[in-house]
């Protein structure tokens, strides 16, 4: 084996997962309140001055139905509490963000990952510029990376298990994405398709494939149905044309918002790419390359739909969403202990990279300065 | 062959000798006796060489004796081997059926000796009592001269199919009374017998007449508690069936026993196997059953099959005659006596079975051929607090019609997911109507099935629980015949809903003892899993009404009765709920790539409007007919039908 292919094998012997961690709240309680605190401080500070303010209409109350589900969920939620909107959305922002990354840590942790290692990279994530600016202004990125991050293990498991609870799981995940946001609901019967052609009769076999198609796509039909059963009526066929609709119409794509975009995206892609390419490309019967793939290709689909259709969202969502899939394939890929170092080298860098003057200055810029075609 | 089978052969007169005398040391029966036995048989011409040579071969891996082996392989007449046997021991051979036993020296505390060492005081002669037994072994002997003195006794030699014949007879009366009383006696508590006890029934009346109270009272409080209460009821109960369905999705919980297990297993190993198959007027099915035993993979000399058939049903009891069957299938014939039930009949049945395992099958059932083999390995895996397995059942005839395909898809959600679910969640597992494995001294220690209950199979398996043993789920399946035909379909459906009404009141009646028993995961299993299905296809078409109501006349007038957080959960279970459990319907066709059944899971909730029907009908034969069993026709199917006439040009009709 040469040293590069050493270097990226991913056959390493796997340490027998670790049993009997505290349960995540135990590390997400001290991870979210460190989290609100240090935020607060910094904010107190004026340091994030530069974050906030290029984020027009962030701090806008958000209209009921809209689309955004899961923001609009804790928006309604939020409203139990006594305190300001800004306030309550960023408390419970850096509670989620808490969680989801002791989350990250134990599925790292038991994936065979040294607790040490697993500590730091969810440290330098809670670090990343993208991933403060999703807790103190972008607060609607946040469902779209869970939504993002919960789909690369489904794929996974539909990879490498694919009994019928990995097609289960891959279909009760998808309704993420359309809870998510108008946006991401393309992506669910694309992946759909995705889940139906992974099973091998269905590759041959028209009946195996409706069924399997099906089964991937029913979980999101299912609430689709509720939701729009919920808003009932000619609020549903509004919401369907204005909201639905209006996302999948052809605009011209601003060209000045080109650059920006390329530019963070890349900032945050291209270093994860080269792990995820050598990944794919490492010869080992236990590869599983579509998940790997798919941490490209998500915030791909958000590029690709952004210069196609008319997608209201911040330069730095893309870059958030490969973030939460990378972080998310790292819990669940069998890779050696240098990719892992390797990795959280990486990330750092992307962290930092997001801290400069010229990510913060294009990052926080909305997309939607395109015009119809 | 073994070393025993090729001296025999080669004719070493040295061993023979050796073996012989061996054989005489406890004066029963050796290898010799049996294969000089089996060569009076082929000097008769009644068994071939060639038949011979296969049993020798047979008896090698099965480690059983020569003559059980051609009995088991269905070469011999046991009556014809046994009466050869007691020719080559030099001892009289008595046929019980044309000359049978004095009653007078047959007692009833013996009875189990009787059973368990096959013999049966027959006369006495002079001052010995002349024993007829299937052998003389040392512990015949002990038994003996315990019971009639170091001299009093001698042996004649009969078959143990004129044994068990005697036992039945002379003891049928108390052993119908036993099949029937066993559990009452034991614990009252646990029987069916009264539907509803006296205190249930003052409980039921109390709150009855509160909530009248309550409902004069303050009529909108008490109907918003209603609806609060039945709407946590199907938040939670769905949930539960999503927790249980998930669980069973995974394939971890399908391979619990491999192909490297079963090799590993030696067939000298295992153990007597007792298969109860109840009938009842079924003459029509017999060469389908007798097919599917023969094709079992399980050493035919250890197998005891008792077709458990009603003494009036002389119909089906001459077809089993004429089939003539192997010797290891008997016929057990259940005295008429009321309840005239499933489980009365395999009470019965259960008292003249010797194996350490048992299980029942239905007339129409095909098991996979492994599926006895797979239970021993789970109960030596599963340790002594393993009293039972159940194997998965699904249907052979899926695709007969829309009610076969729902029937399957319903069948393949709860034997594949839910089931497997609760044995990982370890909650008590409510067994299903056949193929499940028991120990038999766990099985006799708990009384068996409660002959008042119609779904007393679910009711074991929570009084199993309860006596603090284990049930598993094994990944074997037996295929049965799907009800296709409706007005049978509700009959049968009725009476399961309403055993599952009955279960849930027997087990009622000491709510505490239960909790105590079972623990709290055992009584939320208990509640949602038997209790709380009857009850919701009851309420479901009040609930289904009001939701049709508020739709067709757009009104909001039933909108008081949801406050928050009601009606937000009511809205979940009508949008989300329901619509999952669609779901959970459609993907259980994927796990035995039943793909041409995930669109017909769509329409499921037509198939639980028929649930809610069955549920009344349940329901009003609980309150007038609480006992009454409503027999399933079996053989209706074009599956069957088909299968029949192939069953019978292999050669299983005679």
């Amino acid at each position: 084996m040469t040293g590069a292919a050493r270097l990226l094998a991913n056959e390493a012997a796997r340490p027998s997962p670790a049993r009997g961690l505290p349960p995540a709240m135990w590390i997400a309680a001290p991870l979210a309140a460190a989290l609100v605190v240090a935020i607060w401080t910094l904010m107190a500070q004026g340091v994030f001055a530069m974050l906030l303010a290029p984020v027009p209409g962030s701090r806008v109350a958000l209209p009921t139905v809209d689309g955004a589900w899961l923001s609009n969920l804790v928006v309604q939620a939020a409203g139990a509490l006594p305190w300001p909107l800004d306030a309550k959305l960023t408390l419970i922002s850096a509670l989620v963000i808490g969680f989801l990354l002791a989350w990250l840590h134990v599925r790292l942790v038991r994936n065979g990952w040294p607790v040490v290692e697993a500590l730091c990279l969810v440290l330098i994530l809670a670090g990343h510029a993208v991933v403060i600016g999703a807790v103190i202004a972008d607060h609607r990125v946040i469902p779209v990376m869970l939504a993002c991050a919960a789909v690369v293990p489904a794929i996974r498991r539909l990879e490498s298990v694919g009994d019928v609870q990995a097609e289960m799981s891959f279909g009760l995940v998808l309704p993420l994405l359309f809870l998510a946001g108008p946006t991401m609901t393309l992506l669910v019967p694309m992946l759909a398709i995705f889940g139906a052609v992974s099973d091998r009769e269905a590759r041959s076999d028209l009946r195996a494939f409706v069924a399997m198609f099906l089964v991937a796509i029913l979980p999101t039909l299912l609430i689709v149905t509720g939701m729009f059963g919920m808003v009932g009526g000619a609020e549903a066929v509004r919401l369907f044309h204005d909201v639905y609709l209006a996302r999948f119409r052809a605009y011209q794509f601003a060209p000045d918002a080109v650059a920006p975009l390329l530019m963070t995206t890349a900032a945050t892609i291209l270093p994860f790419g080269l792990v995820i390419a050598a990944y794919c490309l490492q010869p080992d019967r236990r590869r599983q390359v579509w998940s790997a793939i798919a941490v490209i290709a998500l915030p791909g689909y958000l590029i690709a739909g952004a210069f196609v259709f008319h997608w209201p969202m911040l330069v730095s969502t893309p870059a958030a969403v490969c973030l939460a899939a990378f972080a998310s394939w790292l819990s669940v890929a069998r890779l050696s202990p240098v990719v892992r170092r390797a990795s959280i080298l990486l990330v750092l860098l992307v962290a930092a990279v997001s801290w400069t003057t010229a990510f913060q200055t294009v990052s926080l810029r909305t997309i939607d300065v395109a015009t119809p075609r | 062959m073994t070393p025993i089978s090729s001296a025999i052969l080669a004719a070493d007169p040295a061993l023979v000798a050796e073996l012989d005398a061996e054989a005489e040391v406890g004066r029963g029966g050796g290898p010799l006796h049996h294969f000089l036995a089996a060569k009076s048989l082929l000097d008769r011409g009644v068994v071939s060489s060639g038949d011979l040579a296969k049993a020798m071969a047979s008896q090698d891996a099965w480690q059983s004796s020569l003559g059980e082996v051609m009995i088991g392989m269905g070469l011999v007449r046991p009556i014809d081997y046994y009466r050869a046997y007691a020719g080559v021991r030099g001892q009289v051979f008595v046929n019980l059926m044309e000359d049978p036993p004095d009653p007078d020296f047959i007692f009833p505390e013996d009875r189990d000796d009787y059973l368990r060492l096959n013999l049966i005081p027959w006369r006495f002669d002079g001052e010995r009592c002349l024993i007829a037994a299937v052998d003389a072994g040392e512990a015949h002997r002990a038994w003996a001269e315990r019971r009639f003195g170091p001299e009093g006794f001698d042996f004649v030699m009969t078959s143990p199919f004129d044994v068990v014949w005697q036992l039945q007879e002379r003891f049928r009366e108390a052993d119908s009374l036993a099949s029937r009383e066993a559990l009452l006696l034991w614990k009252p508590e646990h029987s069916a017998r009264t539907t509803i006890t006296k205190s249930q029934r003052r409980v039921f009346l109390w709150n009855a007449f509160l909530y009248l109270v309550a409902l004069v009272v303050a009529p909108r409080e008490t109907l918003v508690v209603t609806m609060g209460a039945i709407t946590v009821l199907y938040t939670v109960t769905f949930l539960f069936k999503f927790l249980l369905t998930f669980i069973g999705a995974s394939r971890q919980v399908d391979v619990d026993i491999d192909a490297e297990a079963l090799a590993e297993l030696d067939d000298a190993d295992l153990p007597i196997y007792t298969v109860l198959v109840p009938m009842y007027r079924e003459a029509r099915v017999l060469p389908l059953l007798i097919a599917g035993l023969r094709n079992l993979d399980y050493p035919a000399s250890k197998l005891e099959i008792k077709l458990v058939l009603e003494d009036e049903d002389t119909e089906t009891i001459e077809a089993a005659k004429a089939l003539r069957p192997p010797g290891t299938i008997e016929i057990v014939r259940v005295p008429d006596s009321q309840p005239k039930t499933k489980p009365k009949a395999c009470n019965y049945a259960l008292l003249f079975a010797r194996g350490e395992f048992v299980t029942i099958y239905d007339a129409e059932d095909q098991p996979e051929r492994d599926q006895l083999k797979k239970a021993v390995i789970a109960f030596r895996r599963g340790g002594d607090k393993l009293a039972c397995v159940q194997a998965r059942l699904n249907y052979f005839n899926r695709s007969e019609n829309w009610l076969t395909r729902m029937f399957t898809l319903e069948y393949s959600q709860w034997f594949d997911f839910l089931l497997p679910g609760l044995d990982r969640l370890k909650m008590p597992i409510p067994l299903g109507g056949t193929s499940n494995h028991f120990r038999l001294s766990v099985l006799r220690e708990v009384r068996a099935w409660d002959p008042f209950n119609v779904t007393e199979d679910a009711d074991l398996g929570v009084r199993l629980a309860q006596e603090g043993y284990a049930i598993g789920v094994i990944n074997s399946t037996t295929f049965e015949e799907a009800n296709g035909v409706l007005p049978s379909w509700i009959k049968q459906r009725s009476r399961w809903i309403k055993g599952y009404m009955q279960t849930w009141l027997v087990h009622m009646r000491h709510p505490g003892r239960l909790w105590r028993s079972v623990g709290p995961r055992g009584v939320f299993c208990f509640h949602f899993f038997i209790g709380a299905p009857p009850l919701l296809m009851l309420i479901n078409p009040i609930v289904w009404t009001i939701t049709i109501a508020f739709y067709l006349l757009r009104t909001s007038s039933f909108g008081w009765l949801f406050p928050e957080p009601i009606g937000t959960m009511a809205t979940f279970n009508l949008f989300f709920a329901n619509l999952f459990l669609i779901y959970f319907g459609v993907v259980a066709a994927l796990k035995r790539r039943y793909l041409d059944l995930v669109p017909t899971g769509l329409l499921q909730p037509l198939y639980w409007i028929l649930h809610s029907i069955a549920a009344y009908k349940a329901l009003w034969q609980l309150i007038r007919n609480p006992h009454y069993w409503e027999k399933t026709e079996h053989g209706t199917s074009s599956h069957t039908q088909a299968r029949l006439v192939l069953a019978r040009g292999e050669g299983a009709a005679p």
